[in-house]
């Protein structure tokens, strides 16, 4: 029983050993991982290299990398064994990639070589631009410096003329103080002003007396040479009488002068007079000489261009 | 019944015979030596060397470093005496720091095109703005 059995065991595996056997063959060389990950890297590496040769920077930039990365691609075809396909495979993708990195870094090189370019022509212009404004900012500064120098010089020449017109106007003055000198002349805000006194007149009366004949003499003397000169004449009374009486006398004894100067030659035209009566007294009226000092007349040397009316006193 | 068996004993002897014969015939059959894979590893070495000097670290970090680890390993294959292996993983790694050195001057060209650009449109908007 024991032996038929064993017999019937081995005729059994002498049928399904074989196929037992077979099915470990087909098994052990059909498509395994390894082989499936081959497949995959060489494709992987095939399809690298097909990119590759389509780009043409890496065709124009990269050719013998390419080529190389071609023959590793070649060998790698032509292996049979998985792990030779999986190493060979590897290597072809990675030979590609260099290539489309070297043609990459070429085409970034030739980019700085034009960047390169268009910069040095950006600051060529910037210079241009700036060496015009440099010259623009010169022209300006040199046309307002041209200016100033105007200006200084013209002030210069306003300062010398009006220091020129002042030491004239001074000199004048002075020379005009010299001519009247023997006339009780004085530099006052409104000119050259000169009182014929000396007791020119009684009280009450316009008459001049023989004094004031020979000061009004000196003065028809002083305006005969100086013709631009013309002369406010201001009649003056002491307080005796009532204010119009004197306001009138006053205008008299004015009158009495310019008709001495005019009887000496002196264009009437010339001659402005006024009265003011007892209004402005020099001396106290108080005492006869104060009363004497008061009775005068003032003679204003008008300086040229000035009208008699602006240096009346109000 | 004893020639039957015998057969069948035949039969199981060939087939495995066979099978084994097969089995070796699809593995690798290529034998690398010591010093074909010694030198493999010096070239990869050398490649790492270069990717390193000229300037991978800096602008290929990643791809260096995959290199690195490929070299590393092929030492370590090559203590183990496994010089397939060793020598597989160096010339992989020779492939791989001559991309990352490759990669490293491309970025680097690629990072000064940019500054002479920005300095060049810095250029043009200034000139705008003198033109003005």
């Amino acid at each position: 029983m024991r032996h038929m059995t064993w017999i019937r065991i081995k005729s059994g595996m002498g049928v399904l050993l074989p196929f037992g056997l077979l099915l470990l063959f087909v098994a052990g060389c059909g498509p395994s991982q390894k082989e499936m990950m081959a497949k995959d890297q060489m494709d992987r590496a095939k399809k690298a290299y097909a990119e590759a040769q389509a780009n043409p920077n890496v065709t124009a930039y990269a050719p013998m990398e390419l080529q190389e990365a071609g023959k590793a691609v070649q060998e790698a075809e032509k292996a049979k064994e998985p792990e030779d396909i999986l190493q060979m495979g590897y290597i072809a993708e990675r030979k590609t990639q260099f290539a489309v990195t070297v043609a990459d870094g070429k085409v970034a090189e030739r980019e700085i070589d034009k960047l390169n370019v268009e910069k040095a022509e950006m600051n060529a212009r910037k210079q241009t631009l700036e060496a015009e404004r440099a010259k623009q900012e010169a022209g300006k500064a040199m046309s307002e410096a041209e200016r100033a120098r105007m200006a200084a010089a013209a002030e210069a020449a306003n300062a010398a003329e009006a220091k020129e017109k002042a030491a004239k106007a001074k000199a004048e003055s002075d020379q005009l103080m010299k001519e009247l000198s023997n006339l009780k002349a004085q530099q006052t805000e409104r000119g050259i002003v000169l009182t014929i006194g000396d007791v020119l007149f009684a009280t009450g009366k316009a008459d001049l007396s023989a004094n004031a004949n020979k000061s009004v003499a000196t003065l028809a003397d002083f305006l005969k040479k100086n013709p631009n000169r013309n002369v406010l004449i201001e009649g003056h009374t002491d307080s005796v009488g009532k204010d119009d009486y004197n306001l009138a006398l006053s205008q008299k004894r004015a009158d009495s002068v310019k008709a001495g100067l005019v009887g000496d030659g002196i264009e009437a035209g010339r001659i402005t007079t006024t009265g003011y009566g007892e209004k402005f007294p020099v001396a106290s009226n108080d005492t006869k000489d104060g009363k004497a000092q008061n009775r005068r007349v003032d003679v204003v040397i008008l300086n040229e261009g000035v009208k008699a009316e602006s240096q009346m006193r109000r | 019944m004893d020639g039957k068996n015998r057969r069948i004993q035949q039969v199981f002897v060939v087939v495995t015979v066979l099978g084994l014969l097969f089995a070796a015939g699809c593995g690798s059959s290529n034998k690398m030596t010591a010093q074909t894979s010694g030198e493999k590893i010096f070239r990869a070495g050398n490649a790492y060397v270069q990717a390193k000097d000229g300037n991978a670290s800096l602008n290929a970090k990643d791809d260096l470093a995959v290199a690195q680890g490929k070299l590393m390993n092929a030492r370590d294959a090559f203590t183990k005496k496994n010089y397939e292996e060793a020598a597989n993983l160096a010339d992989q790694a020779v492939v791989d720091a001559e991309y990352a050195r490759a990669r490293a001057t491309t970025k680097k060209n690629l990072d000064v095109a940019e500054g002479i650009k920005k300095e060049t449109n810095d250029l043009r908007q200034e000139i705008e703005r003198m033109s003005k």
